[in-house]
């Protein structure tokens, strides 16, 4: 019975040691969290944003389209079945280009995740790799500081659905593959002919809905970046 | 004391390196010395948690019973990983993206709760945190070593990606050491990774081998003379 007390005690004074600790390193993790949650926020947009100024042409905006922006849910053009922010960039008021998010899982690594800027008649301003695992030295390629591949969208359209034109040079299309690298390349331009193809008809439709992204309420459903 | 010291600093950088003769926290170690500047960006943070973690660990070690010491460690050092994690997503954003997963992996970093346990909870704040700071540039020289230099074999740059760690105005510090068509893969893949910290080892032994022959013929040197004073 006294053993028993005793034993009791231990593991009552270690409870509570551990409660302390507990507690004091939770107090730190959360005083670190609140001072740095805005810096962080903060930053998470800069970051969509240098993404959006890449794709677009500079001197064909002038709004914020960071705070311009609304949901779409469309597999076809987003290759995700989740809402995604959609960015509108205008000049003096009128559409001039909307920038979208998308991904294929078809990357020789799995997925790959894209930023596509696109005008009113369809054609791309500009497409960026944001996220991938491709193979560094072969499939990396598709990144802007590797090689200027992923500059050859720009100012092309998708004409049809299945635009001969529109895959790469190994499928009798226009776009190169790299050497020693296929599947990449090839993810990229399958993923963006069908994006840019339903965006296109999409365009109007985008631009007359409301604004989800106004800068009072903090846009919601951030990238999801890591 | 100062010997003690000398001691401290010795097995940190040498003869107990964290990563060539412990060989402890090898995953994150292979993982991102594929640059310089990503093996220096997470060898600093594991070094800040090392100290903060040693010296807190000192601090507390006399409240804490033996049955809960582990748990409470753990705490002590998530706690602070978590905390290194929020400050780099805040302030060194794009090294944060780049380093990925491996920031909050510091936590399974044997390393850190090897040395709370072996050397922090036995000895005093200032021993404990000289420890930390010793085992963690020992854990960077490696990792610089490997990361510069599968960089340079890799791709023939050095310093690539400088401005995720130190803002814009390091955006040309990248040096093109020389260029070729296709990158050496070997060099940037994880098995590049795997040889190159062996043949860092091996140097490191030779180097120790090479040391302790040349002791060995000192003292033999040393017997012979005492043997001709003795004969005389």
């Amino acid at each position: 019975m006294k053993m028993d007390k005793q034993a009791l005690d231990v593991t009552k004074k270690n409870a509570l040691l551990l409660t302390a600790f507990a507690a004091v390193c939770t107090l730190l993790v959360a005083l670190t969290h609140m001072f740095t949650a805005p810096i962080i926020e903060e930053q998470k947009q800069q970051d969509v944003l240098r993404k959006l100024t890449q794709v677009l042409v500079p001197a064909k905006f002038d709004n914020n389209p960071l705070y311009n922006c609304t949901y779409v849910t469309d597999f076809n053009i987003t290759g995700s079945h989740d809402p995604v922010p959609v960015y509108r960039a205008t000049l003096n008021n009128e559409p001039y280009a909307i920038v979208f998010q998308t991904q294929t899982q078809q990357g020789y690594n799995g997925r790959i995740e894209l930023i596509v800027a696109m005008n009113k008649q369809g054609q791309v301003q500009g497409v960026r790799s944001i996220a991938h695992q491709e193979t560094p030295g072969l499939g990396d390629k598709i990144e802007k500081r590797k090689s200027d591949w992923i500059l050859s969208f720009n100012g092309l359209q998708v004409e049809s659905k299945d635009d001969p034109k529109w895959y790469v040079k190994k499928d009798g299309g226009r776009f190169d593959q790299f050497t020693g690298a296929t599947i990449t390349p090839r993810a990229i331009v399958n993923q963006l002919r069908e994006s840019v193809f339903y965006t296109t008809a999409l365009f109007d439709e985008v631009f007359a809905k409301p604004n989800e992204c106004s800068p009072i309420e903090s846009p919601k459903g951030q990238n999801n970046d890591k | 004391m100062t010997s003690d010291w000398k001691e401290i600093i010795r097995s940190g950088l040498w003869t107990n390196n964290p990563a060539l003769v412990q060989l402890l926290g090898l995953c994150p170690l292979l993982a991102v010395t594929n640059t310089f500047i990503n093996a220096l960006g997470l060898s600093l943070a594991t070094l800040a948690v090392l100290v903060v973690s040693n010296l807190t660990v000192s601090l507390v070690k006399q409240w804490v019973t033996k049955e809960i010491r582990i748990p409470v460690f753990i705490m002590i050092i998530a706690s602070f990983v978590t905390i290194i994690q929020l400050l780099m997503n805040a302030y060194t954003f794009g090294l944060y993206v780049s380093l990925g997963i491996f920031i909050p992996l510091i936590v399974t970093n044997c390393a850190i709760i090897g040395r709370a346990e072996a050397f922090a909870s036995k000895n005093g704040p200032l021993e404990s945190a000289l420890d930390g700071l010793m085992m963690g540039i020992g854990f960077t020289a490696v990792l610089l070593l490997l990361g510069g230099a599968r960089e340079i074999i890799g791709q023939g740059t050095l310093f690539d990606g400088a401005h995720l760690l130190f803002g814009s105005w390091a955006t040309d510090m990248t040096i093109q050491i020389f260029e070729f068509e296709q990158q050496f893969l070997l060099a940037i893949l994880p098995p590049g990774a795997f040889i190159g910290m062996g043949f860092i080892i091996a140097l490191k032994n030779v180097i120790d081998n090479r040391q302790a022959s040349k002791n060995a013929a000192k003292e033999q040197h040393k017997v012979e003379r005492a043997r001709v004073t003795t004969v005389n």
